[in-house]
C-alpha cells in the first residue's frame, strides 16, 4: 500500500518536472540523490568521479523524463539510468583499467555474524577499494542482479571473464572483511 | 555474503555535496536551448531551404535566359499592336471568319491559346530557300483554293478607317502584295474546327509580316526567320496552360526520424542510418491560370528507418518499415517557358501544401529498452510539403514531371493535443526525395 502511494507521488513529481517546474526538479533531486549517490560511489574509485556520474545521470534523467512511461517504479527507471551512466564512465576509462582473466581463487568461509556487524558505509568503502573492473562486475552481478551473459555484453568482455572477475572480487572482499574483523578483535582484546 | 551485501547497501543513502545540485542547475540552464528539438528542425529547414534556394536561383537564371531569347523573337512594336487592335475591332472581314472558331481577338498579344501540331510545312511557290530545309508538299487544287481564300480575306481587311499615322506606318500593307506565304498545319483531312486550331498562315509584304491562325493575328518583322516566327507563335500557343491534369508516378526518397528518443540514453543509444523509401500513386490537378494551380494526390508509400541500437555494449541493426497512404494537397506557383530544345513548354512549379497520412502497417523489431516501436507508430500524420517540379511537355497534352519533394510529418494527435500540455513522445519524419510522373493535361484554353 505504502509502495503504491509512493509510486503515485513519484508520478506526480515527474509530471511536474515534465512541465518544467523548477521546484519539482529540486524535490526530485532531494528525494533520490542520496540513494543514487550511493550507487555512484559503488561504481567509482573516488568521491569526485561519483559526483560526476550523479550529475551526468540526473542531467539525462531531466532531459528524458518525457520518455518515462508511468508504468513501473520511477526509482527503478532512475536507478537504471544512473547505473548505465556509471557503466558508460567505466567504459570510457576501460583502457585505464584493463580487465584481465584471473585464475581460480580460493574462498574462505566468513561467519554470518561477522557480516551482520558490517555497516553499509564499511561495505561501500570496501567496494570502492576494489579495482574498477572487479568493482563493476561485483556491483552488476550482486547488487543489480544482472546475469553474467548480460554483464559480458555491457562491459564487452567474455562471460568467463565476468565470472572470474566476480570470483576475484568476492575473494578480495572476503579478505578485507577478515582483516576488518581481525582488527576489531585485536582492538577488543586490548 | 551476496544477499547480506545487497540488503545492506541497496537502499543506502549517501550524503551529496550541495555543489552537485548547483552544477546540475547550471548545466540544465546551459543546455536547455541547445537541446531544444526545434533547433534541430531549424537546422534541417535551413539546409533544405538553402538547397531549394540555390536550385530556384539556378532555374531562374536559366529561365531568364530563355525569356530573353523569346523576347528577341517577339514583336514589340506598339504601333503595330495598336493597328491590329484597331482592325480587329473595325475590319469588315474579321479574322474569325477565317477560322470560324472564336470571337474577334481584342489583343494581338493574346491571340492564341490553342495547341497546334505541325503536320506539314508548305512553303508558297517560289520560296526556294525554305524548300531545302523543310518537307515540301505540292499544293493540291483544294489546298490552293483554301490558301487563296485566306489571301483574299487578308486583302479584304478594311484599312480605310485607320488613323493616318498607322496608315503611314503600315503603308506597305495597303497593297497587300505578298512576298511570301507560308502555311503550317494544312491538312485536308482535318475538320474545319481542327484546321482553325492547327493552321498558321504567314504573310509577308514589304518588310512587314503577319501570321494568321485559328484565333487571330500575329505580327512580326520580316527579317525574322520563318522558323523563328513559327517558334514564337508556337511558344505563345503552347504556354498559358490552363485546365485539368491527371498524373501517374512515384517518388523515391530518404526518410529521417528526427527526434531521436531512446528510452534511455547512456549505454543504450541509437544511430539512424540512411534509409530509402518509395511511394507511387496518382495526382489530379487544376491549373487556374498560367501562374497558379492546385494539385491533390493519393499515394501508397513504403518508408522506413534503419536504426543501429547500441544496447548494453552490443550493436543491433534493425529496420522499421512503415506502410502509409499519403494524401497531399498543394498549391503550385508556376513559371511557364517555351523551350526551343524540346519545342514545347517547360513549366517550373513551386509547391507548398499539406499532407495527411494514414498508417497502414508497421513492421520491425526494436529493443524496447531503447526505443518503443509504438513511438514510431503514428496512425494519423499531418505534414507540411514543399516541392519544386519541372513539367516537361512532350506533346500538346502529355508531359513528364520531374522534381524534388520534401515533407515534414508529425503525429496528428500530438498536434491536436499541443495545447493540452500533453507531451509528444512520437517521432517526426522528414523526407527528401525525387519525384517523376507522367501526366496528361486537358487543356481549357
Amino acid at each position: 500500500m505504502r509502495k503504491s502511494i509512493d509510486k503515485l507521488h513519484d508520478y506526480e513529481l515527474v509530471k511536474q518536472c515534465i512541465k518544467k517546474d523548477k521546484k519539482a526538479y529540486k524535490n526530485l533531486y532531494d528525494k533520490f540523490s542520496g540513494k543514487m549517490f550511493s550507487i555512484c560511489l559503488r561504481y567509482s574509485s573516488d568521491y569526485h568521479s561519483a559526483e560526476d556520474i550523479l550529475q551526468e545521470g540526473f542531467t539525462k534523467v531531466y532531459k528524458n523524463l518525457v520518455k518515462f512511461r508511468f508504468e513501473g517504479s520511477f526509482e527503478g527507471w532512475l536507478r537504471r539510468i544512473i547505473v548505465n551512466t556509471a557503466i558508460e564512465h567505466y567504459r570510457k576509462n576501460v583502457h585505464m583499467y584493463p580487465i584481465m582473466d584471473v585464475g581460480n581463487t580460493e574462498q574462505e568461509k566468513i561467519h554470518d555474524y561477522v557480516l551482520e556487524q558490517l555497516e553499509a558505509k564499511d561495505i561501500l568503502e570496501m567496494i570502492k577499494n576494489l579495482s574498477p573492473g572487479y568493482q563493476t562486475v561485483f556491483n552488476l552481478y550482486v547488487i543489480e542482479g544482472y546475469p553474467h551473459k548480460e554483464i559480458s555484453k555491457m562491459l564487452d568482455i567474455s562471460e568467463g571473464t565476468s565470472k572470474s572477475q566476480l570470483a576475484r572480487a568476492r575473494y578480495l572482499l572476503q579478505k578485507m572483511i577478515l582483516n576488518l574483523d581481525q582488527g576489531y578483535r585485536e582492538a577488543y582484546a586490548k | 555474503m551476496d544477499r547480506l551485501f545487497r540488503e545492506k547497501i541497496q537502499n543506502h543513502e549517501a550524503q551529496v555535496d550541495s555543489f552537485v545540485w548547483e552544477s546540475l542547475q547550471d548545466q540544465l540552464k546551459d543546455t536547455s536551448f541547445f537541446n531544444n528539438k526545434w533547433l534541430t528542425y531549424l537546422s534541417y529547414a535551413a539546409i533544405f531551404f538553402l538547397t531549394i534556394g540555390f536550385t530556384i536561383a539556378g532555374s531562374h537564371q536559366y529561365f531568364n535566359y530563355l525569356k530573353i531569347q523569346n523576347q528577341n523573337f517577339a514583336d514589340q512594336d506598339d504601333h503595330l499592336n495598336q493597328y491590329y487592335k484597331y482592325i480587329s475591332k473595325n475590319a469588315t472581314v474579321q479574322p474569325q471568319i477565317i477560322t470560324q472558331k472564336v470571337e474577334v481577338p481584342v489583343e494581338v498579344t493574346k491571340i492564341v491559346e490553342v495547341p497546334i501540331e505541325i503536320t506539314k510545312f508548305i512553303p508558297s511557290p517560289g520560296i526556294e530557300d525554305i524548300l531545302s530545309k523543310y518537307e515540301y508538299f505540292n499544293y493540291t487544287e483544294e489546298e490552293l483554293a483554301h490558301i487563296n481564300e485566306k489571301i483574299e480575306l487578308i486583302r479584304g481587311f478594311n484599312l480605310s478607317e485607320l488613323p493616318e499615322k498607322s496608315k503611314e506606318e503600315i503603308g506597305a500593307l495597303n497593297k497587300i502584295e505578298l512576298d511570301k506565304l507560308v502555311v503550317y498545319g494544312l491538312e485536308n483531312s482535318l475538320t474545319e474546327k481542327e484546321r482553325a486550331e492547327e493552321e498558321i498562315f504567314l504573310f509577308e509584304s514589304s518588310g512587314l509580316g503577319m501570321a494568321l491562325d485559328g484565333t487571330g493575328i500575329y505580327t512580326y518583322k520580316s527579317e525574322t526567320s520563318t522558323q523563328q516566327i513559327v517558334d514564337n507563335i508556337l511558344r505563345k500557343k503552347m504556354t498559358n496552360l490552363k485546365g485539368f491534369q491527371i498524373g501517374l508516378g512515384g517518388t523515391f526518397f530518404n526518410s529521417w526520424i528526427l527526434n531521436k528518443r531512446p528510452t534511455e540514453i547512456s549505454t543504450n543509444s541509437l544511430e539512424y542510418k540512411f534509409t530509402t523509401g518509395q511511394q507511387y500513386g496518382f495526382t489530379l490537378g487544376y491549373n487556374f491560370n498560367p501562374k497558379l494551380g492546385l494539385e491533390i494526390g493519393l499515394a501508397k508509400a513504403n518508408q522506413g528507418q534503419r536504426i543501429i541500437q547500441y544496447a548494453n555494449a552490443t550493436q543491433i541493426e534493425n529496420e522499421v518499415r512503415l506502410g502509409y497512404v499519403h494524401i497531399p494537397l498543394a498549391f503550385k506557383y508556376k513559371w511557364e517557358q517555351y523551350s526551343s530544345i524540346t519545342k514545347h513548354p517547360i513549366v517550373m512549379n513551386y509547391m507548398v501544401g499539406l499532407q495527411y497520412s494514414k498508417l497502414l502497417s508497421i513492421d520491425g523489431i526494436m529493443n524496447s529498452d531503447i526505443i518503443m516501436l509504438e513511438d514510431l507508430q503514428r496512425t494519423h500524420d499531418i505534414g507540411f510539403l514543399v516541392g519544386l517540379d519541372y513539367d516537361i511537355f512532350l506533346g500538346n497534352n502529355y508531359f513528364v514531371t520531374i522534381g524534388a519533394r520534401s515533407t515534414f510529418g508529425t503525429d496528428l494527435n500530438a498536434v491536436m493535443n499541443a495545447f493540452n500540455n500533453s507531451s509528444n513522445t512520437k517521432t517526426d519524419n522528414f523526407t527528401v526525395g525525387l519525384k517523376a510522373s507522367f501526366n496528361y493535361l486537358f487543356r481549357m484554353n
